[in-house]
């Protein structure tokens, strides 16, 4: 039987290359130029895995450059867990060393401030310009500071929001060991659209469950700015069954939107109503990162239109979108949607910068929350692009009352999933 | 998701530049399935039955299907790994490797290296829901023959990762690798 290696699907698409070139076949003119480049800006799911897909899909036929400031890349996914007990904050921690051994990616870490559509180049922080022939921007979200009083960037040291992965996570940790046992602590939820939907509802269930063990008599607060929220049904059965009479959830319309914060007070202020708690944890309303308005790729919503098949922007052109900065209705923003947008991105740029074979956009997502320990649900579904949006087919959510050992299957299939992902957008 | 605000740019419409691109796209996608499958008649006028496929592309709201169809020669049966769109099979083992790997762990099996019966028998028995994973029965049911052949055909190919695939299962497969 023979053997075909990644290397040597690059080789056959390489000639493919050749072929294709004679033929006149190609959508775009950068033929002839020595090798074409390609930015990445965002080290996350999303841009990780675009990297690195063009550059191992490519053989080296493709110049890629990732921007990212950090060094070491924390995972918003999986730190709920931490936040519980139940994983190592340093198993949440990834570099862009193998990325760039393994690959040939070469890694920028620095800040991307401004992006030239007509120059065709990105401006980064330390003074450099990249050139590119295609632009993918992945830049995640960033918070709307504006949005409830009192609470600025400089208050996410006082009440953190935790929903950027690293020190922030850290944070929250520290505050809630240095709780006394009976206090309380607050969560306040987003309006949609956010940053993985069931977030917020998995770290309740996480900081419980870390409470039942250690500081049982404390109470959990929960603030909604919406009146229901992801996979409902199950947290609400892990909440009465695993941590009864300690979460209380108020919906936006029976007072939970949160409009201001007392910083001295420690109070959180929601329809006219003071609460004051021992540690809040304020979770912001959203919109994409900052680089992507910068950018001109986002509209009046503060997200980034794309079109769905492809996620190349309609705004501008020679430039993809990727993840949670998009909106990519009906695919929720998460770190698998992310990656598997990356792919399709991957597969569309290669296909325009050196001929490769363009195959249908093939899109994804599952998200495995953990309820308890050894207790995790998932959902998921696949999405095809329509003129509009990403609508969902052949979709699926854990039940109710499912059996224990289906459940702690469930947990061990989220652990070898965050593994093999982890590994696929970094290795 | 309902409060997402939904479709395209909003008073700034997508340019003549944008919408020629896109429509070449579609036409590079379109041209990209026709030479392939010449290349894979001239590659298997040989066979002696021919079989076939079908390909839908869904794209906009009036569901164009772009349809293809491809020469597969019985071939398959001699010499299993001649069947099968490798490359199309690399592509869609992206979808694969967010979650599978090679060496593997408790939780997810890998599939690197299996038989590519194996590969193609497992992935019927989640489409006929046989094996009861509902997220592989949920990436079956997106998939067609062809893409299942593919797969199979691709994950066959490779040296690596073979392991024994009784060692781990998925979730709520009852044993099953």
């Amino acid at each position: 039987m023979s053997k075909v290696t990644r290397r040597e699907l690059g080789r056959l698409a390489g000639g493919g290359l050749a072929a294709g070139a004679a033929a006149g076949l190609f959508p775009t003119g950068v033929i002839g130029q020595a090798r074409p480049r390609v930015v990445v800006i965002g080290g996350g799911p999303g841009g990780g895995t675009a990297a690195k897909y063009i550059a191992m899909e490519s053989d080296g036929a493709i110049d890629v450059t990732l921007v990212e400031p950090q060094r070491q890349y924390t995972t918003c996914f999986y730190s709920n867990l931490y936040l519980g007990g139940l994983w190592p904050f340093e198993g949440l921690v990834h570099d862009y060393e193998t990325m760039a051994a393994r690959h040939g990616v070469r890694v920028v870490h620095d800040l991307a401030t401004g992006v030239d559509h007509d120059a065709r180049t990105v401006r980064l922080w330390g003074g450099d310009e990249l050139s590119y022939d295609r632009l993918v921007v992945a830049p995640g979200i960033d918070f709307r500071w504006d949005a409830i009083e009192g609470y600025g960037a400089e208050a996410a040291a006082v009440m953190p929001h935790s929903y950027k992965a690293g020190p922030q996570t850290r944070l929250l940790k520290s505050q809630l060991e240095a709780m006394e046992d009976g206090g309380t602590f607050l969560l306040s939820a987003p309006p949609m659209p956010y940053r993985c939907p069931p977030g917020p509802y998995e770290r309740i269930c996480m900081i419980a469950w870390y409470f039942k063990s250690h500081k049982p008599n404390s109470k959990i607060l929960v603030l909604d700015s919406k009146g229901s929220f992801s996979k409902q049904a199950l947290f609400t059965e892990a909440w009465n069954t695993y941590y009864p009479g300690m979460i209380e959830w108020i919906p936006a319309e029976l007072g939970g939107a949160v409009e201001a914060v007392d910083l001295d007070e420690m109070v959180v202020v929601a329809d006219g109503e003071r609460h004051r708690v021992d540690v809040a944890n304020i979770i912001p309303p959203q919109r994409a990162g900052r680089i992507a308005e910068v950018a001109g790729l986002t509209d009046e919503t503060g997200w980034c239109p794309v079109v769905p098949e492809t996620f190349a922007s309609p705004l501008v052109d020679d430039t993809f979108v990727l993840g949670d900065a998009t909106i990519a209705t009906e695919m929720p923003k998460s770190a698998f949607s992310a990656n598997s947008q990356a792919k399709v991105v991957a597969m569309t740029v290669r296909h325009e910068l050196t001929g490769s074979r363009a195959f249908p956009p093939r899109f994804r997502n599952t998200c495995w929350s953990s309820v308890a320990d050894g207790d995790a649900v998932k959902i998921g579904a696949n999405y095809r692009p329509t003129e509009e949006r990403l609508e969902a087919f052949e979709g699926f959510i854990s039940e109710t009352g499912e059996s224990g050992q289906l459940r702690r299957e469930t947990r061990e299939e989220a652990d070898a999933w965050y593994a093999g992902i982890t590994e696929d957008i970094f290795a | 998701m309902g409060s997402v605000v939904k479709g395209r740019a909003i008073g700034r419409e997508p340019g003549p530049g944008r919408q020629a691109r896109r429509r070449a796209y579609h036409a590079s996608i379109q041209m990209n399935f026709c030479t392939h499958s010449l290349e894979m008649w001239l590659a298997l006028a040989a066979s002696p039955i021919i079989i076939r496929g079908r390909f839908g592309v869904s794209r906009g709201r009036g569901e164009v299907h772009v349809r293809r169809w491809v020469a597969m020669g019985v071939a398959l049966a001699a010499w299993p790994a001649v069947a099968g769109d490798i490359e199309y099979g690399a592509y869609l083992a992206s979808d694969c490797t967010s979650c599978h790997r090679p060496g593997g762990e408790r939780g997810i099996p890998p599939i690197a290296g299996l038989p590519q019966g194996a590969i193609a028998e497992a992935m019927r028995q989640y489409r006929e829901g046989e094996r009861r994973n509902p997220t592989m029965q949920s990436v079956a049911r997106s998939l067609g023959p062809e893409e299942i052949e593919a797969l199979a055909a691709y994950f066959a190919s490779l040296e690596d990762g073979r392991i024994d695939s009784g060692s781990t299962t998925h979730a709520g497969d009852g044993g099953k690798p």
